[in-house]
């Protein structure tokens, strides 16, 4: 196998959600032990199997080794990478490049998060900021969460294109009809256009319905070389493609006309050998309606400006034979652990490709699927990274 | 809609006193005597934001600091309806990116405005806000 390509170098044969929306008492080294046994269990790995180890920069300790510890995971590859949301996306396409060179054959990616019983509604990550936020209103510190960083972009998407509310609305409609078979949805029920438009404003012309909701919980994969893929006789998604690209001020130059989603797609589809065409199954993150728009854009799904036009009237779901985007519910309703999202748009493609979504929406015979994160603020400087899977079986 | 009635005025924090670069300041000796100076790149023939101590396109160091009018028009913005921390009374205000005459954009605040008169492409110019002396001056906007 050629090691200058991660096409078809790696499976992912582990994929597990936290089943919990609220986890009081819990430790995050806990969350991450339950979904980390959950996904080998769902492998028929063991953690003694285990050699290389991803998770993101929020894991407590020294880097990886306190969490590497508390498993009793003897690894021999580890990275705990920041791109926010777009972290286990990323990760993904780390495990593979791993694999594709020899250095690891059983890589697990976690993400464990409990937003919920700090209290923490802003979804605005601790950190010390660069050197831009001497500039920028003194420092964004406190100011204002990220929506309204995502609400910049939206309200120039709707100058130059003439995208309406109503249409960022239907992005929320379409995840509250997929998670109306989820019975483990944090939100339930149907939600309308006018629902989302009259909910309060949070940042115009973001709406609190435009926004994703905030919960605790986990998620983790297991990804290995395909050998051991084909010792263990599970289901699976093989990595096609993987790509990834940063966004920001560019010096000065604004163009908010699209997302580091653009770059980071095109990667992964010149990797995959194939571009959206084929396609059956579309996880998105969706930590705001404008999220998904911006990505059924650049990954390609719709023209530039008309993303609009494809999200109205339920176009985000399996209806009159489109292409079905978040069909657990997403973020805008199933779950968001850890105010991240990308490892939940990751497994619920593999679920997709196994043919084990929930039945109500579970797409046919569906082969080929793609997931993208994105991570900090959509407008003034985010990651973005996309994978396209196969069905593996 | 009920933002006709909302007016935005001034006054917004200008704490915490932001990490001071000793390579930018001619920026802030500007600010301070309420100009507005930008880097400008003697190598690519171009400004560029936000003011570094070298061209983020170039790498080169040749920085001239060149006087601006400050002016401009609003790029973008959003209104944030709830805030926390030093800000937490001061919602709504107004997040703006405002697109400089030198063709520069940087995210800012709008101030002294009626929302519902607030619209992209708006003449903007500049004001320098100081809390307290002890304060670092703080670049916003008002409508031109």
């Amino acid at each position: 196998m050629s090691t200058d390509t991660l096409n078809g170098a790696a499976v992912i044969v582990g994929a597990y959600e936290h089943p919990e929306r609220r986890l009081p008492g819990y430790s995050l080294f806990r969350v991450h032990r339950e979904v980390i046994m959950g996904a080998l269990a769902d492998a028929g790995l063991g953690i003694e199997d285990v050699d290389a180890f991803f998770t993101d920069g929020t894991v407590p300790g020294y880097g990886t080794l306190d969490i590497t510890e508390y498993l009793g995971m003897k690894v021999k590859y580890t990275e705990d990478s920041e791109f926010g949301g777009a972290t286990y996306v990323s990760a993904v396409g780390h495990a593979a490049a791993a694999i594709a060179q020899g250095k690891c054959k059983v890589a697990v990616v976690s993400l464990a998060g409990l937003p919920l019983q700090s209290g923490d509604k802003t979804a605005a990550l601790v950190v010390d900021y660069g050197p831009v936020t001497s500039f920028e209103t003194n420092g964004f510190v406190g100011a204002y969460g990220p929506v309204a960083d995502y609400a910049v972009l939206a309200k120039r998407h709707m100058h130059d294109y003439g995208t309406t509310p109503e249409q960022l609305a239907w992005i929320k409609v379409a995840a509250a009809e997929h998670a109306k078979h989820n019975p483990r949805s944090f939100l339930k029920g149907e939600v309308t256009v006018e629902d989302v438009i009259n909910s309060p404003l949070v940042a115009d012309p973001l709406h609190r319905l435009d926004c994703c909701v905030v919960t605790d919980g986990g998620g983790a994969l297991v990804i290995v070389h395909p050998d051991v893929a084909k010792s263990l006789g599970r289901k699976g998604a093989i990595v096609r493609g993987h790509g990834e690209a940063i966004k920001d001020t560019m010096g000065g130059k604004a163009d908010l006309s699209y997302t580091a989603n653009k770059p980071a797609a095109d990667r992964a589809y010149a990797e995959a050998g194939f571009g959206p065409e084929k396609i059956q199954y579309l996880s998105l993150y969706d930590s705001f309606t404008i999220t998904v728009l911006m990505a059924i854009e650049d990954l390609g799904f719709a023209k530039k400006g008309e993303g609009g036009k494809y999200v109205e009237d339920f176009g985000l779901t399996a209806k009159g034979g489109r292409v079905p985007v978040n069909t657990d519910g997403g973020g805008l309703m199933n779950n968001h652990p850890g105010n991240r999202g990308g490892m939940t748009k990751v497994i619920e493609a593999v679920r997709q490709l196994r043919g084990e979504a929930t039945p109500e929406v579970q797409v046919k015979d569906c082969e080929f699927a793609a997931a993208a994160g994105t991570g900090f603020r959509l407008a003034s400087r985010h990651f973005s990274s996309t994978v396209i899977l196969e069905q593996y079986s | 809609m009920s933002d006709t009635s909302i007016h935005i005025g001034h006054g917004l924090p200008t704490k915490p006193f932001p990490k001071m670069d000793p390579e930018v300041e001619p920026y802030w000796a500007g600010a301070r005597e309420g100009k507005v100076v930008l880097p400008y790149c003697a190598d690519c023939s171009d400004y560029f934001w936000y003011p570094r101590g070298f061209c983020p396109r170039c790498g080169g160091t040749s920085i001239e600091w060149r006087d601006s009018a400050g002016t401009g028009t609003l790029f973008s913005y959003s209104v944030p309806r709830r805030s926390f921390g030093l800000w937490k009374d001061h919602a709504p205000f107004i997040v703006a990116w405002v697109t400089l005459d030198e063709g520069i954009t940087l995210a800012t605040n709008l101030m002294d405005v009626d929302l519902d008169s607030v619209e992209i492409g708006m003449r903007v110019r500049p004001v320098f806000e100081q809390d307290d002396p002890e304060d670092a001056p703080v670049l916003r906007y008002v409508p031109a």
